[in-house]
């Protein structure tokens, strides 16, 4: 017999869901919509927030990390977004996508071949399905299921290459509430698409967000992502992207991660075609009490598919870098070749890496590899530098750039790696020229 | 000058003691060789020298043109005019040969308080430098010494060094991993530098390095100490007879 012991839940707990009672009837969708968000909030009641007992979250332990739940940000029809300064795209020619506390405001300058319907007119007309109730681990796709109103449902048309990127920018004005976005895109078939995700909000402000993008790349497509979590630093950001991948599909994702005070960024991989290809990266730049947790899921299904994974972390301060990466291969995915790596250098005594490599293969026939380091610079680069004149900010700050560089290799020539330099140089200039 | 006064020094790890008082003094203009045997103190020498942290310095002093470096940064000693040619120089994945080149060259003018070089500028000085050692702008291109055979590692110190022009060169082991053609070229690349301005200690195991780089002075440093002194014959002698002779005489 299953003792089930009463939980006593949470401040926060209780927040989420006295929020949902009272705005379950106003958030769009039609039936079978709102029976998923209730399925959802349904399995939330049992299980609350996902806590240290839970493998899969057992370094960021959201009931401990996160002891308040701010107001829910109002739904469509409560009044006007609020205004805030929406930066201009990275790369001067992107289209831009623009989402403020979860509602999407405006969608500028899309290229042809790609169109976009708001997500909330998508979730009311029932073209879009938020999914059932799932497993405790996935509490950010849960939490964003229950409430999310907007964001887009965005296509690329069939043997569309898109050569103008597309940016989504997703920023709050900084009032602190909790909002949530969800943008679906379908790459289909041989169609190319370059996306640049922004998520961002001033500093100081204790927002609260969660952001679920799902990108579904059909038979030869390929996709090119950079996902930038900039948040402010009082804020906290729930992130999870999942990719979807057919077969000889070609699928990047850079993920760049400097902000917020509490983050977990997810990403969930599935190949269901062969032949395809994955090349996913992060660089992690955290600093004074910061707590950054990229998690990974690569599931090979299906044969002959190709992966790499490649993670750089720096950690100064009192903060705190997670990497979870697991990689899975069925038996059926023969010659799956994947090859992960998580490197990081801690750059203070009190800097904190948690590393969790995992393979888990059930084929018998494949290439498949992980690694990872973390230490302190290395004292002998360094001397080097400073022998021939280079002064220690100098000399960090050369190390640094060339380490976390290599996260960036996926996009060699390619407009998104000088993306990935700038938002290096920026944070590297801000932090690493201290000591 | 430079100026080397009683120096005293151990592994601060540990505090093994390896330098147990070392006296030299190099005038500006000659090239000073440093023989001896493995374990004497020879590489140590050279790293307290330049400023490695690895080391402590309990007694002594060491004056470079007058000033005393003991107190400087390793970056500061290198501004200041001193130059290593690492026995086994560094590869550091990631950093752009030339990006490193300029980085040194500019930290050396502005300590200076001249102004940074153009790109213009500072293309034209390294192309000449470079082509001085067979250093090909291939080579420049790719990440500081990766992928670099022993020998283009070696040239790449000396063309750094002439990229600095210091006023004392200290080289470890230059000739370590060098063919006879590779040890020509690097050899050239010193004599090149040579002057009335500028000092050289030049540290080897082996004879046949002086025989391309002809010191003024020869020094044989065993067990932290030197212990004998003389003209480019004295190497000569050792590569005849070996240090132990010369060992037994000091003792």
């Amino acid at each position: 017999m299953n003792m089930e012991l009463k939980r006593i839940r949470t401040e926060a707990e209780t927040a989420v869901l006295e929020a949902f009672i009272d705005a379950q009837e106003t958030l769009p969708g039609k039936s079978e919509t709102l029976s998923d968000r209730r399925q959802r909030m349904a399995l939330f009641e049992q299980q609350g927030l996902p806590h240290r007992r839970v493998e899969e979250w057992k370094y960021t332990d959201l009931r401990t990390l996160m002891r308040t739940i701010a107001p829910l940000a109002p739904s469509l029809g409560e009044g006007q977004a609020p205004e805030t300064d929406v930066p201009a795209p990275l790369l001067e020619d992107a289209a831009q996508i623009v989402v403020i506390d979860g509602r999407l405001v405006r969608a500028d300058n899309l290229p042809q071949g790609v169109t976009l319907t708001p997500l909330r007119d998508a979730l009311a007309e029932g073209s879009i399905s938020l999914g059932g109730a799932t497993t405790p681990d996935r509490a950010i796709d849960a939490l964003n299921a229950a409430f999310v109103s907007d964001g887009a449902a965005l296509t690329v048309e069939k043997g569309g290459k898109v050569e103008t990127p597309i940016e989504i920018v997703s920023l709050r004005s900084g009032v602190e509430e909790m909002s949530h976005m969800r943008v679906e895109v379908s790459v289909g078939e041989g169609a190319s698409a370059k996306i640049v995700e922004r998520h961002i909000s001033p500093d100081g402000a204790e927002t609260q967000s969660s952001a679920v993008t799902r990108y579904a790349v059909a038979d030869d497509a390929s996709i090119d992502l950079i996902r930038f979590q900039m948040e402010g630093n009082a804020a906290t950001h729930l992130g999870e992207t999942v990719l979807d991948l057919s077969g000889k599909s070609h699928a990047k994702l850079l993920h760049i991660v400097a902000g917020a005070k509490l983050s977990r960024s997810e990403t969930r991989v599935t190949f269901n075609g062969e032949e395809s290809r994955l090349d996913v990266a992060g660089i992690t730049m955290v600093a004074d009490r910061q707590h950054a947790d990229l998690t990974l899921y690569v599931d090979h299904l299906v044969p002959f598919g190709d992966s790499t994974e490649t993670f750089k972390s720096v950690i100064d301060d009192r903060a705190r870098a997670v990497f979870q990466g697991k990689i899975v291969v069925a038996q059926d995915a023969q010659k799956t070749d994947a090859q992960m790596s998580t490197n990081a250098l801690l750059l203070s005594e009190a800097a904190d890496m948690i590393a969790k490599p995992e393979l888990e293969i059930f084929a018998d026939d494949v290439s498949c590899a992980h690694g990872a380091t973390c230490g302190e610079m290395d004292e002998d680069l360094l001397f080097y530098l400073l022998a021939r004149g280079i002064p220690h900010n100098e000399a960090r700050r050369l190390l640094l750039q060339a380490f976390l560089s290599e996260g960036a290799e996926l996009y060699d020539d390619h407009p998104f790696q000088s993306l990935a330099f700038d938002a290096i140089d920026r944070w590297l200039e801000e932090h690493a020229a201290r000591g | 000058m430079l100026e080397i006064k009683n120096l005293h020094a151990r592994i601060a790890d540990d505090g093994t003691e390896i330098l147990r008082g070392v006296d030299l003094t190099i005038p500006t203009g000659e090239v000073h060789a440093i023989m001896g045997p493995n374990g004497s103190g020879k590489s140590t020498l050279s790293y307290v020298i330049a400023g490695k942290e690895d080391y402590e310095v309990t007694e002594g002093e060491i004056l470079l043109d007058g000033e005393n470096i003991l107190e400087m940064d390793a970056h500061e000693r290198a501004n200041a005019g001193l130059f290593l040619a690492f026995q086994y120089p560094i590869e550091i994945p990631g950093v752009a040969t030339m990006t490193f080149l300029r980085t040194a060259l500019n930290a050396n003018r502005k300590a200076r308080g001249q102004e940074e070089l153009s790109t213009p500028d500072f293309m034209r000085v390294v192309k000449e430098k470079a082509a001085e050692l067979n250093i090909s702008m291939d080579m420049l291109k790719r990440p500081l010494n990766v992928g670099f055979s022993g020998g283009e590692k070696k040239r790449n110190e000396i063309m750094q060094m002439a990229l600095l022009e210091p006023s004392v060169g200290v080289l470890d082991e230059t000739d370590s991993g060098l063919d006879i053609d590779a040890l020509k070229v690097v050899a050239d690349g010193v004599n090149a530098l040579r002057g009335a301005d500028r000092s050289f200690l030049v540290i080897t195991h082996y004879q046949r390095l002086l025989n391309h780089i002809v010191p003024d002075v020869v020094h044989v440093l065993s067990n932290g100490r030197i212990i004998k002194t003389g003209n480019k014959d004295l190497a000569l002698e050792l590569e005849a007879k070996g240090y132990a002779d010369i060992i037994a005489e000091a003792a």
